[in-house]
C-alpha cells in the first residue's frame, strides 16, 4: 500500500520537474533566439551600410556637380556613422574590431569635413581626392570580407550565441572563433587607409598624445608631497602618504592627504617635471549648503590667484549636491583664451575649495602672439544673423576641432527665448561655431 | 527496515518540497515581471486615468494633472479600504482591476525620460545615472579615485574613434564591461558612484586618457598585458 503511495508521489514529482524543466528550456530558447536576432539585425545593417558607403564614395568621386557631391558625401558620412554604431553592437571582442571601428569613425568624420568644405564652395584638392580613392578601396575590401562572412553566417556555420559565450570566457579564446577570426583577418590585412589630416575631432594630428607644456626640473616624490601640502594649506594637512603615480605622456606623482578638520581625504596629482599641481580631487562627500553660489565663485577666484594663476576670469559655473564647479579661462589682453581652462570646485557646506583641475591649462597655455583682428567689430557684427539680439561681444580664442586655436569675435545673444553664443573668425569672417546655452537648474553662465 | 522507510519518506518530502518551491518561484518571477505598479512620485497617462476614475467616484477632489501626489495617494488608500483591498496607497494589478484600469504599459518614472539623442557631448541627468551605474557595477569597493578613473575611461572611449561614440554605446558594447554581461549594471548606484560619475563628466580624469583597465588577478588575455600601464589604483591597472 505504502509502496503505491511512494511510487505515485515520486511520479508526480518527476512529472512536475519535467514540466518545469521543459518550460525553462523553452524560455532559454526564446531568449537565445531573440538575442541572436538582434545580433543578426546589427550585422546585416552593417553589411548594407558598408555597401552603401562603397557606392556613395564612388559616386561622390565622379560627380562633377558640387551640389551633387555634397549630397553623396553627406550620405557616406551618415552611413558610416550608423555602421560604426552597428559594429559596436556585435558581440565581438574589441581587439578584433579595433581597426574597423576606427576606419568607420574616421571615414564618417572625414566625409563630414569634406561636406562642410564643399558646402562653403571650396573644391576638393588633389590630395583629398587621393584620400577618397584610398578610402574607397578600403571600403571595397571591407565590403568583400563582410559579404564573405555573411554567406558563412547564412549557411549556419556559426551562430552569434556560441561566439558570445566564448568571448565571455576570454578575449584570446574568442579570437579562435570563426566570425572573430574573420574580423581579425579584416583587421590584419585589408584596412590600410591614408593618414587623414584635416580639421576634425578624429584627425590623426589629434590622436597623437599631448604633453604638458611645463618646463623645469624633474622632482622626486618628497618634493611633490611638499608641493601638495602647500597647495591645500600647510596648517590644514594632518598627514600625507604616497598615492598612485602616472606614467607615460603625462607623468605625475600622487599624494593622499588627510586634513585636521576632517574634510576630504584629498588626492593631489603633481607633475614630475616642474612640480605643478595638475589636479586635486576630494574623495569625501559634502553635505548641506551654507554658502551662496555667488560667494563660492569669489572663493574660487581668490583660490586661483593665491596659487599664482593671474588674469583668470570665470566663464561658466554649475552646482549640485552641495558643490559648485566653476570654469575659468585665461584673459590675454582683449582676448579671452578658452583653451587655457582651469576648473575649481568649491564646497557649499564648508566654503573651501575642494577640487582643482588644470590639465587643459597646463597643456595649452603658452605665450601667444595675438594680433589686431583683420575684421572690425562692426563688420563682424554684420555677419551675425540679424535675428539674434546681441547682449555682449568680445574677442576670444577658441579651440579648433583638430587641436588648433582660432581667434574669433564672440557674440552672445538671445533668439526666440534661447541664448546663443556665436563665434565669427576674426580674420576671415567665417562662422566658426554656434553654441546654444542650456539653462539647467544647476548650471548658469557666469558672464 | 523502519529506518529505510523513514529515509524514503524524507527523500520524497524533500523532492516534493524542492519541486513546489521551484514552481512557486517560477510563478513568482513571472508575476514580478508582469506586475506594473503606479505609485507616489510618478506621472503619466495611467495616473491621469486613475485620477479621473477616483474623481468620478468622489474619492479624490484634487486636480487631474497626471501627477501621483499626496492627494492621489490618500484617495487610492480610501478606495482600497472601501473595496477590501490591501491598503498601501500603491496601485498594483488588483487595485487597478478593481478600478477597471489596465496597467499593461509602463508609466514613466519620477525623473522623467531622457529623450534619445545623438553625440557624446550631452551631459543630461540620464547620462550621469547610466555612467554611475557602470561605475557602481565595475568599481564597487575600489577607492574613490578608482571610481572616477573608471568613469573617465568610459568617457575617453566615447572620444576615441576605435569605440562607439556615445556613453550608452560604449557601456553596452557587448563584452566590454563585465558588469554589463552579468547584469550588475542594473543595480542602483550609490551616492559615491554618482559623485564620481559627475566628477568625470566635469572633466576630472586621473588616468589622463586611459581607455583600458583590468584587474591583473582576473585578466586572462595575453593581449591586455601588452598594453602600457600608466596608473595603478586599487585592484585596477589603467592602460592606453
Amino acid at each position: 500500500m505504502s509502496r503505491w503511495i511512494v511510487t505515485g508521489l515520486l511520479t508526480v514529482a518527476l512529472i512536475i520537474t519535467g514540466v518545469w524543466g521543459y518550460n525553462q528550456y523553452l524560455e532559454n530558447q526564446d531568449h537565445a533566439i531573440r538575442s541572436n536576432n538582434l545580433y543578426k539585425k546589427s550585422f546585416y545593417e552593417l553589411v548594407g551600410r558598408v555597401d552603401n558607403i562603397e557606392s556613395g564614395l564612388s559616386k561622390a568621386m565622379i560627380s562633377g556637380d558640387q551640389g551633387q557631391s555634397i549630397v553623396m558625401l553627406s550620405d557616406v558620412w551618415r552611413q558610416a556613422d550608423s555602421a560604426s554604431t552597428n559594429l559596436g553592437q556585435l558581440p565581438l571582442s574589441h581587439i578584433s574590431l579595433n581597426k574597423t571601428s576606427k576606419f568607420l569613425s574616421q571615414l564618417s568624420d572625414y566625409c563630414r569635413y569634406l561636406t562642410i568644405k564643399a558646402g562653403e564652395g571650396r573644391p576638393l584638392t588633389l590630395e583629398e581626392m587621393k584620400n577618397l580613392k584610398e578610402l574607397k578601396n578600403s571600403s571595397i575590401r571591407l565590403n568583400n570580407e563582410l559579404k564573405d562572412l555573411e554567406s558563412r553566417v547564412n549557411k549556419g556555420e556559426v551562430t552569434w550565441k556560441e561566439l558570445r559565450d566564448m568571448s565571455n570566457e576570454s578575449l584570446e579564446e574568442a579570437s579562435q572563433d570563426l566570425i572573430s577570426k574573420q574580423f581579425t583577418k579584416i583587421e590584419e590585412t585589408s584596412i590600410e587607409y591614408p593618414t587623414l589630416i584635416y580639421d576634425g575631432p578624429f584627425s590623426e594630428t589629434l590622436l597623437r598624445p599631448q604633453k604638458l607644456r611645463v618646463a623645469g626640473k624633474k622632482i622626486d616624490y618628497k618634493a611633490a608631497e611638499r608641493i601638495a601640502i602647500d597647495f591645500l594649506g600647510r596648517d590644514r594637512v594632518k598627514s600625507a602618504e604616497q598615492g598612485p603615480e602616472t606614467q607615460g605622456d603625462i607623468e605625475t606623482w600622487g599624494v593622499n592627504l588627510e586634513t585636521e578638520d576632517g574634510e576630504g581625504p584629498f588626492f593631489v596629482a603633481v607633475s614630475k617635471v616642474g612640480g605643478k599641481v595638475v589636479s586635486l580631487i576630494c574623495e569625501g562627500a559634502v553635505q548641506g549648503s551654507s554658502m551662496d553660489y555667488k560667494e563660492a565663485e569669489k572663493v574660487a577666484g581668490k583660490f586661483l590667484e593665491d596659487k599664482g594663476y593671474r588674469n583668470m576670469v570665470p566663464t561658466y559655473g554649475q552646482h549640485n549636491d552641495g558643490m559648485a564647479v566653476f570654469n575659468f579661462a585665461y584673459e590675454d589682453g582683449d582676448y579671452i583664451v578658452y583653451p587655457d581652462l582651469i576648473k575649481v570646485k568649491v564646497s557649499l557646506a564648508t566654503g573651501n575649495p575642494i577640487g582643482f583641475e588644470a590639465l587643459n591649462y597646463l597643456m595649452a597655455h603658452k605665450e601667444r602672439d595675438l594680433k589686431e583682428p583683420k575684421l572690425s567689430l562692426e563688420d563682424a557684427r554684420k555677419l551675425v544673423n540679424r535675428n539674434l539680439e546681441i547682449t555682449s561681444e568680445r574677442l576670444a580664442v577658441i579651440p579648433g576641432k583638430s587641436g588648433n586655436e582660432i581667434e574669433c569675435f564672440e557674440f552672445k545673444g538671445n533668439f526666440d527665448n534661447d541664448s546663443f553664443i556665436i563665434y565669427i573668425n576674426a580674420d576671415t569672417g567665417k562662422e566658426e561655431d554656434i553654441l546654444r546655452i542650456l539653462d539647467t537648474d544647476n548650471g548658469t553662465m557666469v558672464i | 527496515m523502519k529506518t529505510r522507510n523513514r529515509l524514503l519518506v524524507i527523500t520524497i518530502l524533500l523532492t516534493l518540497f524542492i519541486c513546489i518551491s521551484m514552481i512557486v518561484q517560477h510563478i513568482q518571477s513571472e508575476r514580478d515581471a508582469e506586475e506594473t505598479l503606479v505609485y507616489w512620485g510618478m506621472y503619466g497617462d495611467k495616473v491621469y486615468e486613475i485620477q479621473q476614475k477616483l474623481k468620478r467616484w468622489a474619492y479624490y477632489d484634487g486636480p487631474i494633472d497626471g501627477y501621483y501626489g499626496a492627494g492621489t495617494f490618500e484617495a487610492v488608500k480610501k478606495f482600497q479600504r472601501k473595496n477590501g483591498l490591501a491598503v498601501d496607497g500603491v496601485v498594483g494589478n488588483q487595485t487597478a482591476a478593481a478600478m477597471g484600469i489596465n496597467l499593461g504599459t509602463k508609466t514613466s518614472g519620477g525623473g522623467g525620460e531622457t529623450p534619445p539623442s545623438r553625440g557624446g557631448d550631452r551631459s543630461g541627468g540620464g547620462n550621469v545615472y547610466l555612467l554611475a551605474q557602470a561605475v557602481h557595477g565595475e568599481a564597487r569597493g575600489e577607492p574613490y579615485l578608482g571610481k572616477v578613473a573608471v568613469a573617465a575611461v568610459v568617457l575617453n572611449r566615447v572620444a576615441d574613434p576605435r569605440f562607439p561614440n556615445t556613453i550608452e554605446g560604449v557601456i553596452y558594447q557587448p563584452g566590454a564591461f563585465t558588469a554589463v554581461s552579468d547584469g550588475q549594471i542594473n543595480l542602483a548606484p550609490d551616492e559615491e558612484s554618482l559623485r564620481a560619475a559627475r566628477d568625470a563628466l566635469n572633466g576630472w580624469d586621473p588616468t589622463y586618457g586611459a581607455i583600458y583597465y583590468y584587474n591583473p588577478a582576473k585578466a586572462t588575455s595575453a593581449w591586455i598585458w601588452s598594453r602600457p600601464v600608466h596608473l595603478v589604483i586599487g585592484k585596477h591597472h589603467f592602460a592606453t
